[in-house]
């Protein structure tokens, strides 16, 4: 199928991009934590990716695979796409996803249509490479779930995805957006997020981080209208040799804005992980409440665990707080558990879900809620 | 021999400070024990080192259940053999929701599967009983517990739990009347022929709802007066100065 004239721009623009931008190494700031010098993007493989989505919900919802999308609504579609993520941005891997883009889904929800049964993508990496992008919109007043799966990945040999979610909620709108990704290791997988939320408007976020050789992920909020609120959370458990960056970006465009965010991990075996994040205030973005958490679980001495705040703030009439920890399991915590009985084996293990039930209490979709724990149990009892 | 909990010798520290030196008391199950003592006198270190709290090292001495040497067994294995100590502080611990904690509690100390019917049919009967409200088991393990709360919550557990012989750690500390009330009744319910307690605390007013048959006067890291339940009252009237004076002089 031919691409439209106006999509066949966006990747060319996505192509000279790639080509202009170097592959990232150790001596740029953002990636001096990682070692992807296993990563070969001179010859890229033939994308191969399944998309599955569950059934529309009708009522003048949009809820297809992106090719539908792009043959039968290109006309909603040239509205937003590439609005939110733009083709040139200075991200190597971005334009890489740009550049391929043919695969992923488009969620449209009329104004005032408020669906109560979630919606679900899952999102298969079947082939050595693989680059979804996923277009949301959120029309006035409408409201839904959307519930995101990333999987899959060959055995052996190194493979790559690279994704995009962009995401608009419009005024008084409100998106409930839950995703996580569990590829098979071998799997480096670089992803960015970005909502752009309206007056009034609302999103919340509950991001799973479980598989993956490598990840990285960059997650953004542009808070555009007054009212507007954007409630992150993130749960990453890193093991082994895995690799997880965590780029997160709190932008207030406008004031009057709230943005809250809270991401932990666990890290085992060798594992490193590199949180940072981005509060950005504008100048006149005065009555911003923006809140930042990052807290780290620690197993293992070998472990490398960064975390990092960086606030641009240019507003001076704002509520702002940040707080990042670094820690092991309490003692105490686990003399009581031991005292009523749990042998320590089952007390640690009780302690580390302990730790990140209070992100997977944020997920409001009970079997999606089931799967995340089972993910986190499954890491950790070694299944 | 096999109902008792012996407590011989026992001498322990805490970072290198010397706290019991050389405590002797034997427990019966069926029995009552209370034990007083100012501040510093080694209460809470007795009850962690019975409970074998990591941070407290035993030195010298023995303890018995049932005629095992417990020193010899990690704290979960005291506990499913049926030792239980309800904590002075009990701890916070985010992220464990009550009910599930309370479940595996169960099933680590009858070493087996509780049926879930079963197990939930029991737990609203004690917390019944507690006046402890339903939402209360949805939430969080003791977080943000006020400390009578907590208190009620390590009662709903050794309820729950049934154990053998049972050290309550200054458990009367921080409550207020009715709280007191509720726990002591919890107390006085869980009493009988197949426990033994351990009551450790500071003030005497406790024993005026929970009744001891012994009552035993710590200094200094050892008994040195034991008697029935006129000592409390003795006690109340002339403050800890009358036993310490009296033992220097013997």
């Amino acid at each position: 199928m031919n691409a439209p004239a106006w999509l066949e721009k966006q990747r060319d623009v996505a192509r000279q991009t790639f080509d202009r931008l170097p592959l990232p190494t150790r001596r740029d700031v953002d990636w001096q934590r990682f070692d992807i010098r296993k990563l070969k993007l001179d010859k890229v493989a033939e994308p191969a990716l399944t998309e599955k989505l569950s059934a529309s919900p009708g009522n003048g919802v949009i809820f297809c695979d992106m090719a539908t999308a792009i043959a039968k609504h290109s006309d909603i579609v040239k509205e937003y796409l590439g609005k939110g993520i733009s083709p040139d941005e200075p991200n190597k891997f971005n334009a890489l996803h740009v550049s391929r883009l043919n695969t992923g889904a488009f969620l449209y929800v009329p104004r005032d249509v408020k669906l109560t049964v979630p919606l679900e993508i899952l999102y298969t990496l079947t082939g050595a490479s693989g680059f979804p992008h996923t277009l949301v919109v959120i029309e006035p007043g409408a409201e839904a779930t959307l519930v995101q799966k990333f999987t899959g990945g060959p055995t052996g040999d190194m493979s790559i995805h690279a994704s995009g979610t962009e995401v608009f909620v419009k005024e008084g709108g409100h998106l409930h957006y839950i995703s996580y990704q569990n590829f098979n290791p071998n799997v480096y997988d670089f992803t960015l997020k970005r909502a752009h939320v309206a007056r009034d408007a609302e999103i919340d976020w509950v991001i799973g981080m479980f598989g993956a050789s490598f990840q990285r992920y960059d997650i953004e909020c542009v808070m555009e209208g007054e009212g507007g609120n954007s409630f992150m959370y993130g749960v990453g458990f890193a093991e082994h040799n895995q690799q997880f960056g965590q780029f997160t970006k709190q932008h207030h465009k406008v004031g009057n804005t709230t943005s809250d965010l809270l991401f932990k991990n666990v890290l085992r075996d060798s594992a490193v992980t590199n949180y940072s994040g981005t509060i950005k205030v504008e100048k006149n973005a005065n009555g911003t409440n923006a809140y930042q958490s990052n807290k780290n679980l620690v197993l293992s001495d070998k472990v490398k665990c960064d975390t990092k705040p960086i606030l641009e703030i240019e507003s001076n009439q704002l509520r702002c707080t940040h707080g990042a920890t670094v820690g092991r399991l309490e003692e105490q915590h686990l003399y009581y558990l031991r005292a009523r009985g749990l042998p320590e084996e089952q007390a640690r293990e009780v302690l580390l879900e302990a730790f990140l039930d209070p992100v997977l209490a944020r997920i409001q979709v009970e079997d999606v809620y089931k799967e995340f724990s089972s993910l986190i149990h499954q890491k950790v009892i070694r299944k | 021999m096999a109902d008792t909990l012996e407590i011989i010798d026992l001498h322990a520290r805490i970072e290198e400070r010397e706290i019991l030196k050389g405590l002797s008391l034997t427990i019966r199950k069926g029995e009552v024990h209370a034990i007083m003592g100012p501040n510093g006198s080694g209460k809470s270190t007795l009850a962690n080192a019975i409970m074998g709290n990591p941070k407290y090292e035993v030195t010298g001495g023995k303890i018995l259940m049932k005629g095992e040497d417990i020193l010899e067994m990690e704290v979960d294995e005291r506990a499913r053999k049926g030792l239980f100590l309800a904590f002075q502080y009990p701890c916070e611990v985010p992220g464990v929701r009550q009910a599930n904690f309370l479940r595996l509690a169960v099933n680590a100390r009858f070493g087996r599967e509780l049926d879930v019917m079963e197990f939930y049919a029991k737990l609203e009967d004690k917390m019944k009983f507690l006046d402890i409200n339903e939402a209360f088991m949805k939430r969080y393990l003791n977080e943000g517990f006020s400390g009578g709360e907590k208190k009620r919550n390590e009662i709903l557990q050794m309820m729950m739990l049934e154990p053998e012989f049972a050290v309550m750690d200054e458990t009367d500390s921080g409550l207020d009347i009715d709280a007191l009330k509720v726990v002591s009744e919890g107390v006085n319910k869980l009493r009988g022929p197949d426990l033994g307690i351990l009551i450790i605390t500071h003030y005497e007013r406790i024993l005026r709802y929970i009744q001891p048959d012994f009552i035993h006067i710590l200094v200094d890291g050892k008994i040195v007066k034991s008697g029935g339940r006129d000592l409390a009252a003795h006690l109340e009237e002339h403050g800890y100065d009358w036993i310490t004076k009296d033992t220097v002089k013997a």
